[in-house]
């Protein structure tokens, strides 16, 4: 972050994202053979993608200009040019 | 005969890359997905001999053993970035590494790619996509890029009612923890002052519009979605947007195709805004996201993308 003196005007213009929805599944891995993400929800139970009207939800994550899709919050973005996570 | 393998670039949880995934697969397509920031190296190896005739390229992940020479197609997404500038200098040095061999070698198959990460990286930039945009024939809004507060504030005088946005999509926390953006918003010239300086700025003269335009390009194929928001920028609340799948306006696809050729994309996302005489340039999405377009509308973009891939595209 700059120093406060040095900030440039644009950041006034900072505004909150909506809160994050909670996460619908307490875990997610890679299934080897579909190669899709399985997200596993409280129990243990895999939620399958629609069947649950979670899958909307993930979805919710991937809107242009939300957060990014993980739950870390470190700035997505602008780490380096050539690996951007924004819209 | 072995037709090789789809090479799917993205992090674990990208649910529209499962949505592809899943049309590969359904049409009998091999698919290997790979996160190279967050895998490697701890559960991926890659080994690559450039020897003269003889190449022998393989990377192995924590499911698939991928033969590099023998990809089909790279479908590069949402990968965790190769963070480089955190730990210690030795971590930094190993990191670099990572970035510039395996990410090197991710970038230099003798494949197609949608779309290759240069020129991602490239098409990121607002000024070229300004030019780009101009010379596709676009409507482009009067754009001002500056450090100089005066020469802002006789923009916002010259085209009345200005917005700004950023250059660059940002994220950031401010002091109470909370996550913060900067959306498009308009510019009371009176609010201006020397801060200004400190980075370029960018402001536009607000285009006075009826509804925007959310259009996704895949190959030659254009899903045109019309949004209606009573928001400036409709990002800023989803559930005050309706959308309407339109045909695209008169001569619109072809712009778009000219201005994606010119950036060596093969997707990209365009926000239009729809003003009395028509669509106006506001920027393109080169990796822009569309799960939820197509959750609201049933655009079949997942499927047209699967599609693309497939095809022998160079």
């Amino acid at each position: 972050m700059l120093e406060d003196r040095n900030r440039p005007w644009g950041l006034t213009r900072l505004s909150p994202l909506p809160a994050a929805s909670p996460a619908f599944y307490e875990s997610v891995h890679l299934d080897p053979r579909s190669q899709r993400a399985v997200y596993v929800g409280p129990g243990g139970q895999p939620i399958e993608a629609g069947k649950h009207g979670t899958n909307k939800e993930t979805k919710k994550k991937e809107k242009t200009g939300s957060r990014g899709d993980g739950k870390d919050p470190a700035p997505p973005d602008e780490v380096e040019v050539t690996d951007y996570d924004n819209d | 005969m072995d037709e090789g393998v789809i090479l799917v670039l993205t992090r674990l949880e990208d649910s529209s890359a499962d949505m592809v995934i899943g049309h590969l697969m359904a049409r009998g397509a091999k698919v290997a997905r790979f996160d190279p920031g967050e895998d490697f190296p701890e559960t991926a190896t890659l080994s690559c001999v450039f020897a003269g005739q003889s190449s022998r390229e393989y990377l192995i992940t924590p499911s698939r053993h991928v033969d590099l020479t023998k990809v089909r197609a790279v479908y590069y997404r949402r990968p965790t970035p190769y963070r480089y500038d955190v730990g210690s200098q030795f971590e930094q040095f190993a990191r670099k590494e990572i970035k510039f061999g395996l990410g090197g070698v991710l970038a230099s198959l003798p494949c197609g790619y949608v779309s290759h990460p240069w020129a991602l990286a490239r098409a990121e930039h607002k000024p070229l996509q300004l030019r780009v945009a101009q010379q596709a024939g676009f409507t482009v809004p009067a754009t001002l890029i500056t450090n100089c507060l005066d020469d802002a504030r006789a923009f916002a005088a010259t085209h009345g009612s200005i917005i700004y946005k950023p250059l660059r999509s940002a994220v950031v926390v401010d002091s109470t923890g909370a996550l913060c953006t900067i959306w498009t918003s308009t510019v009371d010239p009176t609010e201006l002052d020397e801060r200004v300086r400190f980075a370029p700025h960018l402001f536009q003269a607000r285009v006075d519009k009826k509804a925007d335009l959310r259009v996704t390009v895949v190959g030659d194929g254009i899903f045109c979605v019309r949004i209606e928001s009573d928001l400036l920028d409709w990002r800023q609340d989803y559930s005050r947007i309706s959308y309407t799948v339109v045909a695209p306006p008169s001569g619109l696809a072809e712009k778009c195709l000219a201005f994606l050729e010119t950036l060596e994309l093969r997707f990209g996302v365009f926000d239009f805004a729809l003003s009395q005489d028509g669509p106006v340039f506001l920027e393109c999405n080169p990796n822009g996201q569309w799960g939820w377009i197509e959750d609201e509308t049933g655009v079949s973009i997942s499927s047209a993308i699967a599609d693309l891939l497939l095809e022998n595209i160079k």
